[in-house]
């Protein structure tokens, strides 16, 4: 990919961001994406920048949403599963592409059941894993 | 100084890094950046995204300030660390002090037996 496609890439991800975050950091970062990709001879680490700027907008949109971690991770693994499902279905061709009710029906009922598992997985893994994400507070300095 | 020590919960590597980078002096994003690369040997390369939500919180908290360094334009805003964020980087340094003399004299102990 191309500087100037990135960064139009770049742009469309900082418009994610909430507008007022947008308006104070938003020409400084396009500024430091820019700088890196002139020192680099290119854009150094276009898929790690894009993870990171989808990333810092999600939070932002979430913390002006007031909504916990959790439900973002539910909402995030949701629609990607509900992605991954549709493109997988129309890329494979193994995978019969439905022609009647109950066929779609049947493939319906299949990725439901897919993000039902991850609804519960996922909080199960949070719960289960923030002892040793965050032992934070059991290390407080006396 | 004591009592921020005892309110503080440990810092997060990124932001532990980007105040140690502060500490020297005023710096704008991508200076900032690579310091922080520097400084962690290239352990630590933060994206910009993560970067800006980490500067983003701790101008929240006024442990850094925005600082007018003459030729700070729009896109190449200069950070300095506050007061504040001095006695929070100061407490997380003691606390990490305290963690290796532990460890350290518990391995003293062992090789001494």
């Amino acid at each position: 990919m191309n500087p100037s496609t990135m960064k139009r890439v770049f742009r469309l991800l900082i418009r994610l961001y909430p507008a007022d975050v947008r308006e104070q950091f938003g020409a400084e970062m396009l500024a430091v994406l820019e700088a890196s990709s002139t020192e680099a001879g290119g854009f150094g680490h276009p898929l790690r920048e894009c993870g990171g700027l989808l990333r810092g907008a999600i939070w932002a949109r979430c913390q002006r949403l007031r909504l916990p971690p959790v439900a973002v991770g539910l909402v995030v693994a949701a629609v990607t599963q509900w992605l991954l499902y549709t493109i997988l279905l129309r890329l494979l061709p193994s995978m019969p592409v439905p022609t009647s009710a109950i066929e779609r029906n049947n493939q319906l009922t299949l990725g439901l059941m897919a993000v039902a598992v991850l609804l519960v997985i996922i909080p199960l893994t949070v719960v289960l894993t923030r002892g040793i994400q965050r032992p934070a507070r059991k290390h407080r300095l006396r | 100084m004591r009592q921020v020590a005892n309110l503080q919960e440990p810092l997060s590597e990124p932001v532990f890094y980007l105040l140690v980078s502060l500490a020297g002096e005023p710096l704008h994003g991508y200076a900032l950046m690579k310091e922080i690369a520097e400084v962690s040997a290239g352990r630590v390369q933060l994206s910009t995204g993560t970067l800006y939500g980490a500067l983003r919180r701790l101008l929240d908290r006024e442990w850094i300030e925005r600082f007018d360094s003459g030729d700070s334009s729009r896109d190449k805003q200069v950070y300095r660390l506050t007061s504040l964020g001095r006695s929070h980087l100061t407490a997380e340094a003691a606390r990490l002090n305290e963690l290796a003399r532990l460890a350290s004299a518990r391995l003293r102990a062992k090789e001494a037996r």
